[in-house]
């Protein structure tokens, strides 16, 4: 009895002592990003390949809300991080670097950071950019018979009280992004000089909006009439485009658009360094970068990424006459100037519509 | 009168006195835990962030100051936030109030057979979502939706009547997901009504208005304090209802909260506005104490 119960103790040790052996070489990582399609496609194109590619590191996708999120969450496990890494905005990874909530990451160990595009390094390795997108003017393609090419559609009289301007508590990104276009339009092209002509623009258009405030986003109701012309990112234009079957359709206007930067970073203090560091390389490779254009029509930031015709016509980042006419936003002075170029919205621009 | 208190048996009283805190520490011990954990830490930490700095574009730092206060008391907008706030809180009150009172004091008077069941119907909105009652306003006041469908198809209006996205929309869905909170605040409050009061008052040569004035309105006082304070914290810190229904176009207290936290990235900012929302709650708990011990 005493010689079978040291047998059962030593196989018993020697199983366990091999299985937390292979536990070790395993790593456990968090990716935390947007949620609803961007994660489904985002884990079909990128994760799932990357797995498969190395199957010793496991990619587990936490999908929030939007980059504000990810950023509230980052503050809150600041001491004890439960995900390795982020997706999120560029201006928001800035306010995330300034409080040292991201690694600085070394970006010489990053083999694929060298092919990547110099639109949005401004944070070096603490923010590599991941993916790019652009503004674009969406609409009904029922209301409107000839695509429209300008901004000027939304000044149309014809679309009285069909115009959707998302400025979610008195504007996001695209509401910033929306002031710039607008000012341009009015004949100032140096936002940082002024941004009145722009806003006079926009009281302009504000009787004929609809809300402000789209739910459940101006997606929808574009698709489905209850308004007729709105603005959004081309990624997702063009995803619903697809799901709607024509219904809603995207232009990237003439007088040219401004461009969005998704980023990803290492969180500072969480586990798993090496494997992080290895995913995020993979998520700026080639081959990533393609799937995921290919996926969700971001543009690759990847500039050896190879996008197949029919993709690439659909993303005016990728179109070079769009990307000559691209309107120029430094997003890491955006930040200081977010409260002067939103204050008008809440106080002028809506209020002028009631 | 000293004799007298020191003739009490003594050899009872100090055990009484012993084992009547203990057990008394033993019942509220629990709940104290579960407010101090998920209440008066959670708040002391939002009071501590309302004080901290912030640089621009929401980057926190780790000084603390007073103008995150300083700021919004000198700020006009803040005090739009507080009148809009104020307007939606008292309006919405009044008009739930008006709507729920007769349901009310008709359930409070029909015959217990009918009762309950009818007492089922008029809470039955709880049982479904806020959110996705809003959902439903939206649907029935859209530019397409029944009433404009209705209304246009009927030739009395040539375009659609702006019922959502606005004030009017807010007001709407609040005193609609109000209404049950109301009623039963005030079926509650009713106990002191009885048929009795009336009868000797129409004896005595009272007409209907007079009873309802002198008689009825005195007696269901207390449902109506109760009713009214529920009503007007719950819609002082509606968030939903406004978000969906205003349109970005109605802006409060709470949605600024919100906004402020989630999309302008300015936590101290959004933590100094709470705390002074948490005060006009107190200052509306203080009032509602003096108004019931006036009628107690």
């Amino acid at each position: 009895m005493k010689r079978i119960s040291t047998r059962v103790l030593s196989a018993t040790l020697f199983a366990a002592t091999m299985l937390s052996g292979a536990y070790a070489n395993a790593a456990d990582i968090t990716v935390m990003g947007y949620r609803g399609p961007f994660e489904e496609n985002y884990t079909k194109a990128v994760i799932q390949p990357f797995m498969k590619a190395h199957p010793d590191i496991k990619v587990t996708y936490y999908g929030v809300q939007n980059a504000a999120n990810s950023l509230g969450n980052m503050r809150a496990q600041r001491d004890a991080p439960q995900v390795n890494a982020v997706i999120y905005d560029l201006s928001v990874a800035k306010i995330a670097k300034e409080e040292g909530l991201v690694a600085d990451l070394d970006t010489s160990k990053l083999s694929n950071y060298a092919d990547v595009s110099e639109i949005g390094k401004d944070l070096g390795g603490a923010a590599i950019p991941l993916t790019y997108d652009t503004l674009s003017l969406i609409y009904n393609a029922k209301a409107f018979p000839t695509a429209p090419t300008s901004w000027e559609a939304l000044w149309d009289k014809k679309q009285d009280g069909k115009v959707v301007l998302p400025a979610q508590g008195g504007g996001d990104i695209q509401a910033i992004l929306l002031t710039i276009i607008a000012n341009r339009m009015a004949g100032e092209n140096d936002y940082k000089k002024t941004i009145d002509p722009g806003v006079e623009k926009l009281v302009e258009v504000a009787p004929r909006v609809q809300t402000w405030e789209p739910k459940p986003d101006a997606y929808t109701l574009v698709a489905n009439g209850t308004a007729t012309v709105s603005i959004g990112w081309n990624a997702r234009s063009q995803f619903y485009f697809d799901q709607t079957e024509g219904r809603m359709s995207s232009v990237g206007p003439t007088e040219g658009t401004a461009s969005q930067i998704n980023v990803i970073s290492a969180i500072e203090k969480a586990s798993e360094a090496e494997a992080t560091q290895t995913f995020i390389n993979y998520a700026i490779s080639p081959e990533a970068q393609a799937a995921f254009a290919k996926a969700m029509f971001y543009a690759p930031v990847n500039t050896k990424a190879v996008v197949d015709e029919a993709t690439a016509k659909r993303i005016p980042m990728m179109d070079p006459v769009q990307r000559e006419k691209l309107i120029p936003v430094d997003w890491m002075t955006i930040g200081a100037m977010r409260e002067d170029i939103l204050q008008p919205w809440r106080r002028k621009i809506i209020p002028a519509g009631r | 009168m000293a004799a007298i208190t020191s003739s009490v048996p003594l050899a009872d009283a100090p055990q009484t006195r012993r084992k009547f805190p203990f057990l008394l520490i033993a019942l509220l011990l629990p709940m104290a835990i579960i407010n101090f954990i998920a209440f008066v830490l959670p708040v002391v930490r939002l009071g501590m962030i309302s004080f901290i700095e912030s640089r621009s574009g929401g980057v926190l730092t780790n000084n603390y100051t007073l103008e995150n206060y300083v700021s919004f008391f000198t700020d006009s907008f803040s005090f739009e936030l507080v009148a809009n706030s104020l307007t939606l809180g008292f309006g919405v009150t009044l008009i739930t109030l008006c709507c729920a009172y007769p349901i009310a004091l008709f359930l409070h008077r029909v015959s217990p057979k009918w009762r309950n069941m009818l007492f089922v119907i008029t809470v039955s909105p709880l049982l479904v979502s806020s959110v996705v009652r809003t959902y439903g306003w939206m649907v029935i006041l859209g530019d397409q939706g029944v009433v404009n469908g209705i209304l246009m198809s009927s030739g009395i209006i040539d375009s659609p009547l702006r019922l959502t996205n606005n004030t009017l929309g807010v007001f709407i869905g609040m005193v609609e997901v109000l209404i049950p909170y109301m009623a039963l605040s005030l079926i509650a409050g009713f106990g002191r009504l009885e048929n009795v009061y009336e009868e000797a008052a129409a004896s005595l040569g009272a007409n209907r208005w007079t009873r309802f004035r002198r008689v009825i309105l005195p007696l269901t006082a207390p449902g109506i304090a109760l009713g009214c304070l529920l009503c007007f914290v719950l819609s002082i810190s509606s968030f939903i209802t406004p978000k969906l229904l205003g349109g970005g176009r109605v802006f409060l207290l709470a949605t600024e909260i919100y906004d402020q936290a989630v999309i302008q990235l300015e936590w101290p900012t959004a933590a100094a506005i709470s705390v002074i929302v948490l005060i006009i709650f107190g200052l509306a708990l203080a009032v509602y104490s003096r108004v019931v011990k006036r009628f107690d």
